[in-house]
Parts: C-alpha cells; structure tokens; sequence
C-alpha cells in the first residue's frame, strides 16, 4: 500500500575498477571506529562515496548504508530506508515499527525513532551504518531523528554519514567528548604523490613531472577535477599541451573539464548523456524510453560508460540500475538546458519531454512515486494529476502525502483554477493530515469549473468525491446532519467503480447514524465498509469502522465483544499503531476499569494517551484526561484528580471541545459528591445548568439525582430518575442506563422502599453478570453493599454478587473509612438548609447582613435569623468563626 | 524587508550560460581569476538557493556582501 523500498537506495557501491588505494585514509577510518560517529563532509567531487566504499570494502564489520535523497526529508521515510538497510544484516529487527511506518497513517517519527533505537540497542551484532549523501535533506524533522539517534547511539552500532555540508548535529559537543571523527576536504585531496599514481600507474598515461605539478596546483588535488583531467588526456597526443592549456585557462575547472571529457565521447553518445541526465536512476529500458535512439542500446551504453570510467555508479549487483556521480549529472543537466534554450523553441521543449517520457516508463513499471516526480518535473499537470490520482487510491494514500502536499502548494493559483481534480486531490491531502482549514476554499474552485463543464460520466464521480471530503469536513464538526446531506449526494454522483471512495462514503454515513444514535444502522454500514476496505486494503477506513463498531458494542454493555474489536484494531493497526489506534487503547482502558483490574487500565490508558496526544484539534486528549481523573480518584488520589478535571474543563473551554463539556462536569460532581464537599457540587451543577446547552444532557440528570441524594433529598430524586423503571424492559442497557438504575434503587432504598429497591437491583445484577460489570456497582456507594449482601442471602446470581461486594470492600475500606470531619461535616449539612447553606457562603465572602439581604431579595430580619441558625447548628457565636468552622467542615467552597 | 542586492565571489571563471541558474544574479568575470555573481535577490530562502548551487558545483565560494 505504501510506496516500495528501492533496493537501489540500500545498495552498496562497488569500488570503481580503477581506483587508487588510499591507505592513510584508510587508517583514519579504521580509527574512527573507536567514536561514536564519522563524519566525511567535503565539497562535490571530493571522493566522501569512493572512499567509504573502499573501506567498506576492507572493513570486516558488516555495513549497511543507505544513499539518501530528497524522497528521506520525510522523517518516515527515513526511518524505513535505515531499517530496511539494516534489516540486511539483521532481518529480524524493527519489523514491527517498519511495519507500522509503512502504514498509510505512520507513527510520529519522535516515537517510531525511540523504538528502533531500542530495538537496536538489543542486536549483539556490530555494524556500521553509512548515511551518504546527507546533504540533500533539509527537512527539519529528519534533523531532529538525527540528532536523537546520535545521542542515543546503540552501542554496538558506528554511524558514518557523508555529505556536502555539516550536518546540523551538535557537533562541537560530540568532539569534545570524543565522539566524533572527521575526514574532510583537507585530508580527501589528492597529495601530489597520489595525482602521479592516479596518472601513471592507473590511467597509463606519459605526463611530465612538471605538467603534473602544475595540474596539481590548478585542480588543488581535487579528485574530480584530477579524474576528469585523466579521462581528458587518455585521447590526447600531447598530455602537456592540454596541461598548458588547462593551467592556462582562468575557467571553472569542471566547466572546462567536462566539455573536454564529452567532446571525446561520439555525438551518440553524448546525446544519450544529455538525455538521461535529468534520471536520478539508469536502466537499460529506461534509458530506451527516454533517449529513444535506434543505434544506441541502453544497457550497453551503462555498461560502455562504466568500463569507460565516466562518472556512472552502478546500484545492484546485477547492474541493472545505475545513477551518474551527481556533481557529473549536474553538469550534463546544466548543459542539456543551455543547449535547448540556446537552439530553438521546439528544442526548449526537449526537457520536458524527456521527463514525461520517464514518467511514462516509470507508470508503466508501477513506480507511482517516481511516475509522479517525473510528471512535476516536466510541469505536466495533467499527467500528475492523473498520478496523484491513481487507479482510485491516490498516492497520498500511498505513503507520499508530502511529496504530493508540496508540489500542490508551489502550483499557483492560475494553474489550479481550472483544474477540478487537483483542487480535490488538495482538499483530499490536506484533510488527511489533519488540516481542515482551506478544505473548502478548494472543494469550491472545483466545484465552479465542474458546473461549467458538461456532466460526464467523469464530472459526475468528482462531484461525488467533493461531497465525500465535504462529509469528512462534517464530521470533524460532529455535524451528523451535514454527513447524511453530503454522504446522500456522494453515493448518488460517485462511479460504481470507484471503490476507495466509495467505501470511505459508507464509512462516514456510518458514523452519521452513529451520531444519530441510530446504532443499528450505524452497525449495518460500518460492517458493509468494513467488508470491503478490508478486501482493497484501505486501512485507515476498516480501523475508522471497527473503532466505532467497539464503541457501539461497549455502550450497549457487550464489553466482552467491544473488548474483541479493540483488540482486533491494535492487531491490524501493528505493533506500533497511528495516532487514530489512540480510542481503540482508551477502549480496553474503560473496559478493564469496568472489571476492576486497574493496573490494566492504567497500562492501556498510558498507551492510548500518548497517542492520542499526537491527535491535533481533537477533544480526544481531554478524553483521556478525563479517564485519568477517575482513575486516580480509584486509586484514591482525589486531589490530583480534581486538578486535571479542573484543567481538563480549562482545555475543552479554550478550543472549544464543547461536546465533552457535560463529561468532564459529570466526572466532577461524581468526585465532589464521593469526597463529600456537596456544596461544592451544588454550585458546580447549578453553574453547569446555568451554562444553556449541558442541562439537557444525560449526564446533568444523573448529577442531578446524585446530588439530590446526597443532599438526602430522596423524594425529589426519585422523582428525576423515575422514568428508569422502564430498563426493566430493555435488552440491553447504556452505561448511562445502568447508572441511572442503580440511582434509582438507591432512591428507592433511601425513600423506605427496599423491597422495589431490591428487585431492581437484583434485576440490574442478573443482567450484568454475563459482561463481567463491577465498578458501576462498587462507585455508586451505598447502599450498594446492603442490597449485594441481600441479593447474595437471596441466592441472586451469588458468586458474582460476591466479587463485586468484594471490590466493594476493598474500595470503600480505603477512603470509606469516613474520618470524623467528613462524618461530622455529613452531620451539619444535613442540619444546614440550603438556604444556610447559601448565606454561610456569602458571609464567607466578606458581605455584610444588608448587602446579603439585597443580594437574596429577602429581609434583614430574615438574614439575621439564619445567622442564628447557622451559629446554633456549627455551635459558634461569631460570623468568623462561622467561617473558620465551616472551611474546616469543607462546607465552602473555595475555588 | 529581505529583499536586498548581494554581491558573491567565487573562484575560477564561470562560463555566463550559467546565469540562469542563480536566481538571474548577474555574472561577471575579474582580472583576478574569480567570479562575482551580483544582484537583488527576493529573500533569505532565494539567497539560500544560490548557495546550495554553489556547493553543489563545488565551486570554491570567496565571500558574499
């Protein structure tokens, strides 16, 4: 699904046939050995590639090595070329993290890095890996995988990298700790002893000793001016004539070098290194499609070229594949433009047809990536549009989302106007990053051309894939209705056949229903795209699918099968999972919370966390949050639960996550109620009922008849949770369900109705039993343990109401050993009216008895005869030591 | 307010047909064997550019104003 790992990339390069031993150098990388890393780094032509690969060649250490290019500024790119590299030597090592880095949602680098440190930190072989080529990064995240890697270096692993420049490590730390060894343009030169060897004992060429100084003075021992000069003089009759003019002349060595070396070769074969000069890869075939020349047979040519010495590396061992020495490529490119700008304007067009006919062969040999490259090269729009497009799955799909993100964004605006296909590719790619914003503006443009445009069969299927990302934009904004509108319109316009989009539409009508709280149909669609995704291998849609099948099956209480299904999503997602796998971990974390076993939900929430927060503009990190509170309150740090769910509120307010408002003031209250501070609650609900919107909630019910009854008014909670008395009919119950049941035999219980109070919860046990639930019962409190300890006399489902009275215990016996403020601060409460309640918490904030009767509309009098009360009941005589009594009691509530 | 004229200097003289690929600087060839590539450029990233050329043509950079 993602692109492949070209094994050329992975190559070793082979020592040229003539090449000049450089012990010295030789001996300096041997040395280098004992740091952490070596660094090559020289200008172009210097010999960094010859002269790693002829210590390769020597070293007895296995070598991995990885020639870079601009396809490696995507950090997971490169994470996947170094282990497919090393995966050479060592192939059963980060084949989990490759795995899921190949994915079509790859793991942040930062994470995926950590773990193939690990990994390699396990290998017991020593090797050496070889980054050459560094330069041609420039992506900042890549820098920063480099960099940790560096300081995190396995210890049995010796890096090497080569470049052009020095690359942005910290390098003065590394050489003042003796972790570095450098070899540069100083040491890489040719010393005048080795110029003559390269001459004479290698090139066989008859050259003075003074036309060899002076050639060593001109080229100052650069190796490719050295090399270039020796090809030269191979055809010449008189070396030192070419020396005099060489010295002679004030040009740029490799401007006049090179002319020299092409004018030796015939016209055929200079055009054909023209031609295919524009390929960062050679074949035999290749080279046919491009070149095109009858008398000129690719594959013979490479090899012709390599025996001849001309600058031509080759990739594999069977040299298949070639790619020129860049610095030489760079010149032909070079020369190939002047020449098509200098002749004629039929000419000029010679570049961008020898780039689309690369595109074409690289098409028609399924190398999509490259296919692409060549068709932006050659500004071929239409050609890469059609790539980007693919036979259904675009190539963002296919692991080169910011290949095909950059070149949309150098496009300019006139360009793209008229083009409705890359305006959706764009609104496409950028939705699958993450990025909604400028999504519409796209989808727009190309919706204006396509209306002028006849409704072809073609038109029809984009009109429906703008619909479909139009949906996509809906559902970031939980807009259901907006989903069913342009989902309805997709699957009318889309083409029977184009079954990626097709599926993903179905997908999103899906999550509609779901939204919609219509789950059986939102199971009926999510198992249809289910079916099919699976099959064309869209994996991003078949994890969508079964995250919100598992959502389903744990609201409905089938925690066993909702259980599967997460389970089921971290094995297809692999072992280091996208950022999306985040619910499916939150999922089990809810579930093992539900049964009790904590330290599993800790352990699964740790994990979902971390991913979740690689989730941008998602409410999902306040999710977690949320889960967290609760499960620190169960492990009886409510402090530092309050604190998160405080921040957590803090969060959702800012970005305006409001759809997890009601949650996050639910968790609140249930904590504030459990630790007692129930004026607290109080004021927390009524700021909450206040807030138009979050009243209407489920959730605000159940807080409502919580602290109804911990306020002991029991008549008026039974009231609120009456309507319950019909789950005795459901076939299954919602966690919101089961908690209102259990509210409500609590009211029950408390209002002098045990025996209704009984049945029911005998009921809710029955139904529960089979899925295992636990902490539903235990959180609730009393009289939880009474009506456990009676359905168990009663012989209802014994065993199981056995193990949860246990978990009762254990909870309860921890922070329910209710120490004597709480108990006493119970006590007063339920002495203090609410009304009381209401003035202690304005004589707290300083307000004299007249500002308090304005405040309440009621008389002075009245004030004054609450004071009384509220003294008599807290046994004080003075309104500060009211308050001093009741900040002790917890009975303020101080923000 | 990047936009400003730099003056580069390298070694050796660079045949003219090379203009085109720094960014239209101008090129001139001086008596001391070195050339200077001289002329506005829109910005950081621009100047950037012709920077990276030169490295990668090897060409021995002098100075740049």
């Amino acid at each position: 699904m993602s692109s492949p790992v070209l094994a050329t990339k992975l190559f070793i390069p082979p020592l040229p046939p003539k090449v000049l031993k450089r012990p010295r150098l030789m001996e300096r990388m041997n040395e280098g050995l004992h740091r952490k890393v070596t660094l090559v780094s020289a200008a172009a032509g210097f010999g960094k590639t010859t002269l790693i690969s002829e210590w390769v060649a020597e070293t007895e250490l296995p070598v991995a090595w990885v020639s870079l290019d601009e396809e490696h500024n995507d950090p997971s790119r490169f994470l996947v070329y170094l282990i497919s590299a090393v995966q050479k030597l060592a192939p059963d090592t980060c084949t989990g993290v490759l795995h899921s880095l190949m994915s079509p949602q790859p793991p942040p680098a930062d994470t995926a890095v950590t773990v193939v440190i690990n990994e390699l930190s396990q290998l017991s072989l020593r090797f050496v890996l070889v980054l050459d080529d560094y330069h041609v990064l420039n992506a900042l995240p890549v820098d920063r995988v480099l960099t940790f890697l560096v300081e995190n270096l396995p210890p049995r692993l010796h890096l090497v990298i080569a470049s052009r420049e020095d690359p942005p490590l910290p390098l003065p730390r590394l050489r003042a700790k003796g972790q570095l060894a450098e070899i540069r343009a100083a040491e890489l030169r040719f010393l005048p002893g080795e110029a003559v060897e390269l001459f004479t004992t290698l090139m066989g060429l008859r050259i003075s000793e003074n036309g060899m100084k002076a050639l060593s003075a001109r080229t100052e021992g650069w190796i490719a001016g050295l090399q270039l000069a020796a090809i030269s003089l191979q055809g010449s009759q008189d070396p030192d004539q070419f020396v005099r003019a060489f010295t002679g002349s004030n040009r740029y060595i490799l401007d006049y070098l090179v002319e020299e070396v092409l004018l030796q070769q015939s016209e055929e074969i200079q055009e054909f290194l023209l031609q295919t000069s524009i390929l960062d890869r050679l074949c035999g075939p290749l080279c046919d499609a491009v070149y095109g020349n009858a008398n000129i047979k690719g594959r013979d040519t490479l090899l012709y070229l390599e025996r001849s010495n001309l600058f031509i590396v080759p990739l594999d061992d069977q040299r298949l594949w070639f790619r020129y020495h860049h610095l030489f490529a760079e010149f032909l490119q070079q020369r190939l433009l002047n020449k098509a700008g200098s002749i004629s304007l039929e000419e000029k067009g010679i570049v961008k047809t020898l780039h689309v006919r690369a595109s074409e062969w690289f098409e028609q040999n399924n190398y999509d990536l490259e296919a692409f490259q060549h068709a932006a090269a050659a500004m071929d729009i239409d050609r890469a549009a059609g790539l980007i497009e693919g036979k259904g799955m675009p190539l963002h799909l296919r692991g080169a989302v910011y290949p095909v993100l950059n070149w949309l964004e150098s496009l300019s605006g006139k360009i793209l106007k008229n083009r409705p296909v890359l305006n959706i590719m764009h609104a496409s790619a950028l939705l699958y990053v993450g990025k909604t914003g400028g999504v519409e503006e796209k989808l727009r443009m190309a919706e204006e051309v396509l209306r002028q445009e006849e409704q072809s069969e073609r038109n029809r299927d984009l009109i429906g894939h703008i619909a479909t990302i139009r949906a996509s934009l809906a559902l970031s904004r939980h807009d259901s209705e907006g989903i069913f509108l342009q989902t309805r319109r997709a699957l009318e316009y889309l083409h029977q056949e184009n079954i990626p989009v097709r599926t993903a539409t179905t997908w999103l009508l899906g999550y509609a229903y779901h939204l919609s709280q219509d789950y059986d149909k939102a199971l009926e669609h999510y198992n249809q795209a289910v079916l099919v995704s699976e099959k064309i291998g869209h994996f991003i849609v078949t994890i969508s699918c079964y995250l919100g099948i598992g959502e389903i099956q744990e609201l409905k209480g089938r925690l066993r099968k909702a259980k599967g299904t997460y389970v089921k999503i971290l094995d297809i997602a692999g072992e280091y999972p996208m950022p999306v796998a985040a619910e499916a971990y939150m999922g089990l974390a809810r579930i093992s919370y539900e049964w009790n076993d904590l330290s599993a939900a800790e352990e699964y929430a740790t994990a979902g966390t971390e991913l979740a927060q690689q989730l941008e503009n998602t409410d999902r990190p306040v999710a977690c949050d949320v889960f967290w509170a609760r499960l620190m309150c169960a492990k009886g740090d409510s402090t530092a639960a309050l604190s998160l769910l405080r921040e957590a509120r803090e969060t959702a307010r800012e970005k305006g996550f409001s759809r997890i408002l009601p949650e996050i003031v639910q968790a609140r209250i249930e904590l504030l109620v459990r630790e007692k501070q129930i004026s607290r609650a109080a004021t927390l609900f009524d700021e909450a009922l206040a807030d138009e919107g979050l009243a209407t909630e489920a959730h605000l019910l159940l807080c409502s008849t919580r602290l109804l009854l911990a306020q002991r008014q029991f008549s008026q909670a039974l009231e609120k949770v009456n309507h319950y008395c019909s789950v005795m009919e459901k076939s299954f119950l919602s966690k919101e369900e089961l908690q209102g049941a259990l509210l409500l035999s609590a009211a029950l219980y408390a209002s002098g109705k045990p025996e209704e109070a009984q049945d029911l919860f005998n009921h809710l046990l029955i139904h529960c039993e089979a899925e295992g639930f636990i902490r539903s019962f235990v959180d609730q409190g009393q009289p939880a343990d009474a009506l456990l300890s009676k359905a168990i006399a009663q012989g209802i489902t014994p065993q199981y109401a056995e193990k949860v009275l246990l978990a009762f215990h254990e909870v309860w016996q921890t922070d329910g050993a209710v120490d004597s403020v709480t108990e006493e601060s119970m006590k007063t409460l339920d002495q203090l009216s609410p009304r009381e309640l209401e003035v202690l918490a304005l004589v707290a904030r300083g307000l004299s008895n007249t500002e308090i009767s304005e405040k309440l509309f009621i008389s002075l009098s009245t004030v004054k005869g609450h004071n009384r009360q509220i003294f008599e009941k807290l046994q004080v005589n003075r309104r500060t030591e009211a308050v001093a009594k009741a900040r002790e009691l917890g009975l303020l509530y101080t923000e | 307010m990047d936009r400003s004229n730099y003056i580069i200097r390298v070694r050796g003289h660079l045949d003219e047909q090379w203009s085109g690929w720094f960014q239209g600087m101008r090129i001139s060839l001086e008596d001391d064997g070195t050339t200077v590539l001289s002329g506005y450029l829109e910005d950081q990233a621009a100047l950037f550019g012709v920077l990276k050329k030169i490295r990668d043509l090897g060409l021995p950079l002098l100075s740049i104003d």
